[in-house]
């Protein structure tokens, strides 16, 4: 049999692949959806620009607090003591081109996070000095804390995000968030450092690949303040969320236990009215009330259209890089009116939903006549609205 | 104990080698005859036969993988009880839907016009993995090497049983044009 043929073939693959998948399993078996992670890495990023002690709350985190209430088991904000990172081991890998690095120095400069039971947002600063030479490219992978099992392949951890930002001295900032589902019963963590850079004749072919196992001394006791969030805070952070997705221009301020969001482009009507609805839920916090438009985003998230994993496939199909998991790949969408009319809008999520449809989030800045709209239509396929 | 000192052991011809992988890669061979055998007895004949194995190709032989290297005794040893059995198509509800999948990665031409050696075949299935974002290619692997259910490929990346699809079906799909691409007929 022909397919036979090919399954005996792939029994002789690189065995470097067998060994990434085993690890990747074990790596990613208790990470978010990618989506999720790169739209709270996009606001890690946005906040960390004008705060310097920034608390990140996800739309689902917030929503959980709401949900709980202060002492009943919610989301706690949570501050770790500074300290430093040592290199424990060095398990680095090599794939084709890549060579390892031994001399990267990672020193952890500041941990804080929230933990609950389904939970954990964990936010690091961490100074990373490369060897000399080479440069951080913008996305540090495969970082996350992991704990050894007995046996070999049930390590496991959660996938973290990146940003690093250049000091001009050879060192880089390096800001990672993981969002955990559970608690971090940890206090290891994996990183996998990529540079480019012109440090022997192999990184002059291309890149880097350095992954060091690194411990944080002690373990992970979170101090849990005497703190919780109010609501008014939870819708600050929820707007920063959204904002940080570049879904508007924006510019955000936001200061650890309060906030001031700013977002441009007020010219919305339709968020206007919801403006005064927030106000009135509100009233304490501080924002420019004059510039809100984006916080409403909410309000004006449809939870989207399910589709069938025929319809699934078929849009798939249509994208170069969507993998049911990003919106990446979505370029169009656009509700279809009865007169023939359309009128576009912007994906921001796209996922699965635990019967295994596809769910699309999507925004429509300012809809006309939303309940009257018959369709979706997204990159040329039509889903019926009503 | 790392993969060297077992390795060492295999050289140095202690029995507690085997014992030392079987703990150490037990579970992850276990799994790989799990998936493509159908026989609870089968399985443990494979996997005592993987360890055999093992003694008597390391010496000479030292992997430099271990894991891996461990694993691809015990998938070749079950496929082969599979073809003696006459029941590769047959063999257990994952393996069959396995390679149904994979016939759909096949070029067109029922008549085979240009039988690919094996080892080819294999090159070129590392190039076409070497492309591949990682996730993709660790699905691939997951899905095809070690025959994993879906939900189990979905559970190691993290995702719904219908992502993990979609991303395979999507990879069968880009193995199809690329083994066409390379005029590859089976």
């Amino acid at each position: 049999m022909k397919e036979e043929k090919l399954f005996a073939a792939l029994g002789g693959i690189d065995e470097n692949y067998l060994e990434e998948a085993a690890r990747f399993g074990a790596r990613k078996k208790r990470s978010l959806r990618p989506a999720r992670v790169l739209i709270a890495a996009a606001v890690v990023a946005a906040l960390t620009v004008t705060a310097g002690a920034v608390y990140v709350i996800t739309h689902q985190n917030t929503k959980a607090l709401m949900e709980t209430g202060p002492n009943s088991g919610g989301m706690y904000p949570v501050e770790l003591d500074e300290r430093s990172l040592s290199v424990i081991d060095d398990t680095s890998q090599d794939f084709g081109t890549s060579v390892t690095d031994n001399s990267t120095a990672v020193t952890l400069d500041s941990v804080m996070g929230f933990q609950s039971e389904e939970m954990s947002v964990v936010y690091l600063t961490l100074t990373v000095a490369p060897p000399a030479g080479t440069e951080l490219t913008a996305d540090i992978q495969d970082c996350g804390f992991w704990e050894q099992q007995p046996d070999f392949f049930g390590a496991s951890s959660a996938g973290g995000s990146t940003t690093a930002i250049d000091n001009g001295d050879g060192t880089y900032s390096v800001m990672l968030m993981y969002i955990v589902m559970g608690e971090i019963e940890s206090n290891r963590m994996q990183l996998t450092l990529r540079g480019f850079g012109n440090v022997s004749k192999e990184v002059a072919q291309g890149l880097f690949d350095g992954t060091r196992e690194i411990e944080v001394p002690g373990t992970w006791s979170f101090t849990i303040e005497d703190f919780q969030l109010t609501e008014p805070e939870m819708l600050a952070f929820d707007a920063a969320l959204f904002a940080g997705t570049g879904i508007q221009p924006c510019k955000i301020t936001v200061s650890p236990f309060g906030g001031t969001v700013t977002i441009a482009d007020p010219s919305n009507d339709v968020v206007a009215a919801h403006r005064e609805e927030l106000k009135a839920i509100c009233p304490d916090l501080e924002i420019d009330w004059n510039q809100m438009t984006a916080v409403q985003l909410n309000l004006l998230l449809a939870e989207g259209a399910v589709f069938t994993e025929e319809q699934t496939e078929a849009i798939c199909e249509l994208l170069d890089n969507g993998t049911g998991s990003s919106f990446g790949g979505i370029n169009s969408i656009q509700l279809q009116y009865p007169d023939g009319s359309t009128y576009e809008g912007q994906v921001v999520h796209l996922s699965t939903d635990e019967d295994g449809n596809m769910v699309v989030r999507y925004i429509f800045a300012a809809p006309q006549d939303l309940d009257q709209a018959e369709a979706l239509v997204i990159e040329g396929i039509q889903v019926p609205l009503k | 104990m790392n993969d060297n000192e077992i390795i060492e052991l295999f050289f140095s011809r202690s029995e507690q080698a085997i014992l030392a992988a079987s703990g150490k890669y037990g579970s992850y061979c276990g799994r790989i005859a799990g998936n493509l055998l159908h026989s609870p007895q089968d399985r443990e004949e494979c996997l005592s036969d993987t360890w055999l194995t093992a003694w008597n190709t390391i010496p000479p032989t030292r992997p430099e993988k271990l894991g891996p290297f461990l694993g691809k005794i015990t998938r070749n040893l079950c496929l082969t009880r599979l073809r003696d059995q006459g029941a590769l198509k047959r063999g257990g509800g994952t393996v069959q839907v396995a390679l149904e999948e994979l016939s759909q990665c096949i070029p067109g031409g029922s008549d085979p016009q240009a039988a690919v050696e094996q080892r080819e075949l294999t090159r070129i299935l590392d190039r076409f993995l070497a492309g591949l974002k990682q996730e993709a290619r660790v699905s691939f692997v997951l899905r095809y090497y070690q025959a994993e259910p879906v939900a189990e490929v979905a559970r190691r990346l993290g995702c719904t049983e219908s992502k993990a699809k979609t991303m395979l079906f999507r990879t069968r799909k880009q193995l199809h044009d690329y083994l066409e691409q390379e005029g590859i007929t089976l």
